[in-house]
């Protein structure tokens, strides 16, 4: 899949943030299911327009807003019935009774949301449809196949009821049967009689289909704008800017926030510009490289979808593919080792990138299956590759020399402001916590490295704080 | 029994079942009857656990009645069933609770007539169409139970239960009357202290199977279900144990498990949900008193009569008069002849 296949979409995150997606009626989860990702800039624009729109309309009319939802809540899904009718399928009462209630609902939507929202969002009037299933204009939310439809139905149904009178009251039990006999003949011909009026009345209701389509797609676009709107508020998302670039300042996880909520911590935001061709990601272990690379893949693929991103600022370019390789891709069942499975999916990623335009790449840890002097050189190859296309690309990489003075580099700032001997002393006294500690003292934001510096060599030490036998950590010492 | 205590006694309730122990044991012709003494004194409500009422009966072929509701009335069935309903149909509500025979209807009378009815077959759902039915203006919502589904007579679902019995049953009259007065026995299973009934709460929140100590300690086995794990609990069975918790249904197997093992269960108190969860025959029951272990249920049911059909479908009846009267002899609640006229 050109923008992240499944596997990768739930591991970015993105799933849990659709799954938080609070559509209401069934149009809406329907067009939560099929989120697609836009590649025209105007297009793209319209939408970030009409949900800066809405997020306004959630906080200045929070009355409507809540009526709005209240009935969405009610809808359900009719667009099969609309679909029969178009084709010529006569609808029986249960489907009218649907048609009725939910072309009410639709109404009731329209004369609240219609003040509103945009042009764009606006229903059309269905009344006539009502007014068709609605004879006695009774403006109650049942149906029936009413007299008012034929007067010869008005009379079989008076005929069954006097009938029925008499039943009731004859003590006679042969005069009984004769007359339930004689009923069983009226109910035919009730039945015969409604059946006239169903087809009538289908064939009334078929000019009406392509407005109650649109009606229903405008419900499903106020519903779904109105769930990305609730869930920019609750983040405190914003609208990216279309450019040339990709920049974010202030960027932020926020399936990663919610975890760290519940233990009382805060997600270091972060800030990062990419340019197009390589840049070089490092950082000391556990200082959380793959989570920046993951958040930066969300953000780009939620802006892409018409999402405001997670960031105080951002500026995203139009991609024509986001690619993203994990450091813990390995497909057992087609037989395959890490390193195998992550060749197959460079062979994918370079196919994307000599097709299209531009894209985005983000390679976590690329080559790390293999023996080091190879995969150094596998990484330092791929990021001299990436320099002659004009996609983006960021790689996560422990590997040293990789980086050359033009290659953007970036570095996880981790523990190297801490005062490594007092942090040590501190986790001796507490052993039990070190890496909750060490997690605590960890600086998870990034800096920008302009001379070609080595790759930072933390990896002693945080094994040191965590806790490692005395000599086997003076026998690594010694080789270094 | 007259039709007045008959109608007073249902006058309380919101929701009244009625179960029956035997396929043809005249549920239908129970439910016409009170249909009949209740018209034009409340709005009725009609559903079904699953699908009864039938012009044919399905499992034995003989001739079944027909429920013949007033104007005004609610039923909720089956979509596909509607065109089998004579009545001029309201459309009320759609539920979105789906069975084979299409999706739930809420629908009101608008004329006399003969109504199908398939309501859905699990309780949850049973539990929502009532409340549907209540909310359109019912007063009362009588649910018929299916063939041994007399789940919908556990007090969630219905607040009063009536019990049909006839000589569907088996063609020997005295073993009508004594699994009649068993079933009636079960259903009226006595209720647990109330200090037992919080620990069993307590027990069935965390698991189905447990156990009570002396010292009133609990122990929760991990075990989905009693059904196939009779092994398992009775090896779990230890000297101090007092009470033994089984939540949902509990099996004939189990049961005779227990007996085989009658040592091991001495003195002890089998505490389930309540009477329709146990599936054992009059003897079975015996040999357990025998041990002895008492049988005692968490919500008890609140059993209003017995309704009893001396005749047969397969060509063979009972003298009512004689039928009704050996009931009563061995049940103490009232007994109705729903065929043959009042008692």
């Amino acid at each position: 899949m050109r923008y992240l296949d499944l596997k990768n979409r739930e591991k970015i995150g993105l799933e849990y943030l659709i799954n938080n997606l609070t559509t209401i009626s069934p149009y809406g989860n329907q067009k939560k299911r099929n989120i697609a990702p836009i590649e025209d800039a105007e297009t793209l624009k319209e939408i970030f327009d009409h949900l800066e729109f809405f997020i306004k309309r959630c906080q200045n009319n929070k009355k409507e807003i809540q009526k709005i939802e209240l009935l969405l809540m009610k809808l359900k899904n009719i667009s099969n019935i609309v679909l029969n009718l178009q084709k010529g399928k006569i609808l029986d009462e249960v489907e009218l009774f649907e048609l009725k209630i939910n072309i009410m609902i639709f109404m009731e939507i329209k004369s609240i949301s219609n003040d509103i929202f945009l042009k764009d969002f606006h229903l059309v009037d269905l009344n006539s449809i009502i007014d068709i299933l609605d004879p006695g204009t009774k403006k109650i939310p049942t149906f029936h196949i009413y007299n008012e439809y034929s007067k010869k139905l008005k009379d079989i149904r008076n005929k069954k009821s006097e009938i029925e009178k008499l039943i009731f009251s004859t003590k006679d039990n042969e005069l009984q049967i004769k007359l339930k006999e004689e009923r069983r003949e009226i109910v035919v011909l009730e039945n015969c009689e409604e059946s006239k009026v169903k087809i009538d009345i289908s064939k009334k209701l078929i000019s009406y289909t392509s407005n109650i389509f649109i009606d229903i797609n405008k419900v499903k676009d106020i519903d779904f704008t109105l769930a990305k709107a609730k869930l920019s508020i609750k983040y405190g998302a914003s609208r990216p800017t279309i450019g040339e670039h990709i920049e974010f300042i202030g960027m932020f996880n926020p399936e990663i926030l919610e975890t760290l909520k519940v233990k009382n911590q805060e997600f270091q935001k972060l800030d990062i510009l990419l340019k197009n061709g390589n840049t070089i990601l490092t950082g000391a272990n556990m200082g959380g490289k793959s989570v920046i690379l993951k958040t930066l893949t969300l953000n780009l693929i939620l802006a892409q979808m018409g999402f405001y991103v997670f960031s105080d600022h951002a500026t995203i370019p139009i991609l024509n593919f986001i690619q993203f390789l994990s450091d813990d891709i390995q497909d057992i069942s087609k037989g395959l080792s890490s390193f195998g499975a992550e060749i197959m999916k460079l062979r994918e990623i370079t196919g994307c990138l000599t097709t299209y335009d531009k894209g985005f790449i983000a390679l976590d840890e690329f080559a790390r299956g293999t023996n080091p002097s190879e995969g150094k050189k596998f990484v330092k190859g791929l990021s001299n590759y990436m320099k002659d296309f004009d996609s983006f690309s960021i790689m996560a990489t422990h590997y040293d020399g990789v980086v050359d003075d033009l290659t953007p580099h970036y570095q996880v700032v981790g523990l190297k402001n801490i005062n490594f001997d007092s942090l040590k002393r501190k986790i001796d006294l507490n052993n039990k916590n070190s890496i909750s500690l060490i997690q605590k003292h960890m600086d998870y934001s990034i800096e920008k490295i302009h001379s070609n510096f080595e790759v930072p060599k933390d990896a002693l030490n945080v094994a040191t704080l965590i806790g490692i036998d005395e000599n086997l950590k003076n026998i690594i010492k010694n080789l270094y | 029994m007259n039709t007045k205590k008959m109608i007073t006694s249902l006058f309380p309730y919101n929701s009244v079942s009625i179960i029956g122990m035997e396929k043809n044991s005249g549920k239908t012709t129970t439910l016409n009857y009170i249909l009949k003494i209740l018209k034009g004194t409340k709005v009725i409500g009609l559903t079904s656990i699953g699908r009864d009422g039938e012009d044919c009966d399905r499992v034995t072929n003989t001739h079944k009645p027909k429920i013949y509701v007033e104007k005004g009335s609610i039923v909720a069935t089956a979509k596909n069933l509607l065109c089998k309903c004579d009545i001029t149909k309201e459309i009320l509500a759609t539920t979105g609770i789906s069975t084979p025979m299409g999706e739930i209807i809420i629908m009101r009378a608008l004329s006399n007539g003969f109504v199908d009815v398939a309501g859905p077959s699990y309780n949850s759902a049973l539990i929502k169409v009532r409340d549907l039915m209540l909310g359109f203006g019912c007063d009362l919502v009588l649910i018929d139970g299916a063939l041994n589904r007399k789940g919908s007579a556990g007090n969630l679902v219905s607040e009063a239960t009536i019990l049909a019995t006839g000589a569907s049953f088996s063609p020997d009259l005295t073993k009508v009357v004594e699994e009649s007065s068993h079933n009636v026995k079960m259903l009226k299973l006595p209720r647990c202290s109330e200090k037992i009934a919080d620990l069993t709460k307590q027990i069935l929140k965390t698991g189905r199977i447990g156990f009570i100590d002396t010292q009133s300690n609990i122990e929760v086995l991990d075990l989905p279900t009693s059904l196939n794990s009779h092994r398992e609990i009775i090896d779990a069975v230890k000297p101090n144990h007092k009470f033994l918790i089984l939540g949902g249904a509990v099996s004939k197997g189990l049961i005779e498990s227990i007996i085989q093992n009658r040592e091991l269960f001495k003195s002890f108190t089998i505490i389930i949900e309540d009477g329709t969860k146990i599936f054992i025959d009059s003897n079975l029951y015996h040999k357990l008193s025998m041990i002895p272990v008492n049988l005692e249920v968490l919500d008890s049911i609140n059993l209003l009569c017995l309704t009893c059909n001396p005749t047969s479908p397969y060509g063979y009846s009972f003298e009512s008069e004689k039928f009704c009267e050996l009931l009563k002899t061995s049940i103490d609640i009232d007994v109705i002849d729903v065929v043959g006229g009042l008692l």
